[in-house]
């Protein structure tokens, strides 16, 4: 393990919440974590249990970045798309 | 590839409900799937250099039909919280990730993912030499504390979670099909190795600073 990736990890550890969300929560949540992002607000604001469980998976966090890109794609390619229904959190 | 201008939520739902409109809807939401996967195939390309263009289109396909099947059958959780496209990538994105992952490490070793109990932080951190006799004590010190809370804390199935997640790097996919579980209790087994490892830091009063400083580059 390179120095980095330990000292990333040693960040994770600390990071580590009594009230963490799981794997099934999240995959529940990005899609509004997404769209908050796509319509240019802060999703770590308003979603932070979900920002942190990305931080802490890498798999969740691969799933959040390829639904990104295409939540982007999708908006480029249509500036006429309905705008996203308000998300709460 | 062709789609009809955006539906609204509501049209979407309507359209893909109604005998007239849903083979039309069906195409379409499978175009958005698929153009989705191909985004995230291309950023995972070099997982697929083995494959050629006919070989990628299928497995695109596959994904694309698979998802499409996967959100016919959820269709009725969804409850209009987000726009239906970005609720509907997540399944594709998921399928394809899944797949991908299992395939990279598949190529790369499907051996010893179990049975990595005795590896040590020592190890892991050996390519790294510390900058004066000190610093090495001390990074010592804290690789030997963290090497006995995974020994001794952990159970059988944390520390094989642990090790093989955060330590070796192996796709969480892969750890669940070995240990006979999902992601979900996967990202719980390496949460309860991270707690503990936490409590045994902080109990010899080592904070997360103190920690990264010793092992800082200096």
């Amino acid at each position: 393990m390179k120095l980095e990736s330990f000292r990333a990890w040693i960040r994770q550890i600390y990071a580590t919440r009594d009230d963490e969300l799981t794997c099934n929560d999240v995959f529940e949540l990005i899609p509004k974590y997404v769209d908050t992002e796509v319509a240019g607000d802060n999703p770590v604001e308003r979603f932070p249990k979900v920002a942190h469980h990305l931080d802490q998976c890498s798999r969740c966090h691969d799933l959040y970045a390829g639904v990104l890109e295409a939540a982007e794609l999708e908006e480029r390619e249509q500036p006429e798309t309905v705008a996203a229904p308000s998300v709460e959190a | 590839m062709q789609r009809k201008g955006s539906r609204s939520n509501d049209e979407w739902l309507a359209d893909l409900g109604g005998e007239d409109t849903r083979a039309e809807a069906l195409a379409d939401l499978r175009d958005y799937l698929l153009r989705a996967v191909y985004v995230y195939m291309d950023r995972h390309r070099e997982d697929l250099s083995d494959l050629g263009r006919s070989e990628l289109e299928q497995m695109a396909e596959d994904f694309a039909q698979d998802a499409l099947l996967e959100v016919l059958d959820r269709l009725d959780t969804f409850r209009g919280e987000s726009k239906f496209t970005t609720w509907a990538y997540r399944f594709v994105i998921n399928v394809a990730a899944g797949e991908l992952r299992l395939r990279r490490w598949r190529t790369l070793s499907m051996e010893a993912v179990v049975g990595q109990e005795e590896v040590t932080l020592l190890h892991f951190l050996s390519d790294t030499a510390a900058p004066d006799p000190e610093t090495a004590a001390a990074r010592e010190e804290i690789a030997v504390l963290m090497k006995r809370v995974i020994r001794h804390e952990l159970t059988e199935r944390q520390r094989i979670a642990l090790i093989n997640v955060k330590l070796r790097g192996v796709p969480v996919d892969v750890v669940a099909e070995e240990l006979d579980t999902n992601r979900n209790n996967i990202y719980k087994l390496v949460y309860d190795a991270r707690k503990k490892l936490k409590e045994g830091l902080e109990r010899r009063h080592y904070s997360q600073a103190d920690v990264l400083a010793i092992f800082s580059r200096r």
